[in-house]
């Protein structure tokens, strides 16, 4: 099964912390960030997506962790 | 490695850079009070040669987990603030002192300084992008091939779309890029994302 970058695909270059509707999409029930293999994001934008994530974290956006 | 290089590309083009300024006021100010103490933020930037790109006012917000403040020796929890971003252009050496004065700002609650790109970033909401005027009128003028190439060397969605507009003979690749661009706040409410998420 052939997986495909969600960022790739939609030529979205930068991943913003404050895109939080964007960024939950990646996310699991207790906030921690879905592996690569599951959402098929390239690596590249999984480094991107890593750091909006805790830059979300840290701004109160999101939390670092859920029940 | 990768700051030596940076470092000396800044030394060539000795240029202002992009940064990004969101912040938190304490929800205990007066909402009348967020714009005035906005401006006085911006002011802040606006004295250190600073010039605005984008920003967004700061809105009611509930925090996702509860940030405490001490003021003096009172120490008070805060689940919501006010958040606001601004986007702006500044020489770098004066980006410490800045920081160290946007620390010392009464109601910040907590701030986030990173350097960023002059494009806008954040598709989620409108914001409002202050593009410059002067530019837009400069791709206007120009013939449609050379509006191809300064959108592509700059990449900034912002002003491509705006070019698009007004220039109908753009080569079709910026169109698809626009329009992909537009799609992208569709797909995102969509549930094909929510299926990945399952998955």
């Amino acid at each position: 099964m052939t997986k495909h970058c969600y960022f790739s695909q939609n030529n979205i270059k930068h991943v913003d912390y404050k895109d939080t509707e964007l960024i939950k999409k990646f996310l699991n029930p207790h906030a921690r960030l879905l592996s690569r293999k599951k959402t098929g994001v390239a690596a590249k934008n999984q480094r991107k997506l890593a750091l909006a994530v805790k830059r979300a974290r840290f701004m109160a956006l999101l939390p670092f962790i859920a029940q | 490695m990768a700051k030596k290089v940076e470092l000396t590309q800044e030394d060539q083009q000795l240029e202002n850079r992009v940064y990004e300024l969101g912040f938190h006021f304490v929800s205990t100010i007066v909402e009348d009070e967020v714009a005035v103490q906005f401006s006085h933020l911006k002011s802040l930037i606006e004295k250190r040669g600073g010039q605005f790109i984008a920003e967004e006012m700061p809105k009611f917000k509930n925090l996702a987990y509860p940030i405490s403040k001490t003021v003096k020796t009172d120490r008070k929890n805060h689940l919501s603030s006010y958040f606001g971003w601004v986007k702006f252009e500044i020489n770098p050496e004066e980006i410490i002192p800045l920081e160290k004065e946007i620390k010392a700002f009464g109601p910040m609650l907590r701030f986030l300084l990173i350097k960023t790109v002059k494009e806008n970033t954040f598709l989620g909401a409108v914001a409002e992008i202050k593009v410059d005027s002067s530019k837009i009128v400069k791709i206007v003028d120009e013939p449609a091939e050379d509006v191809v190439s300064e959108g592509d060397s700059e990449g900034s969605h912002a002003e491509t779309a705006k070019a698009v507009e007004a220039t109908p003979e753009v080569a079709p690749k910026d169109v698809s890029e626009v329009e992909s661009l537009d799609a992208v706040n569709e797909i995102v409410d969509t549930e094909k994302m929510g299926n990945i998420a399952t998955e």
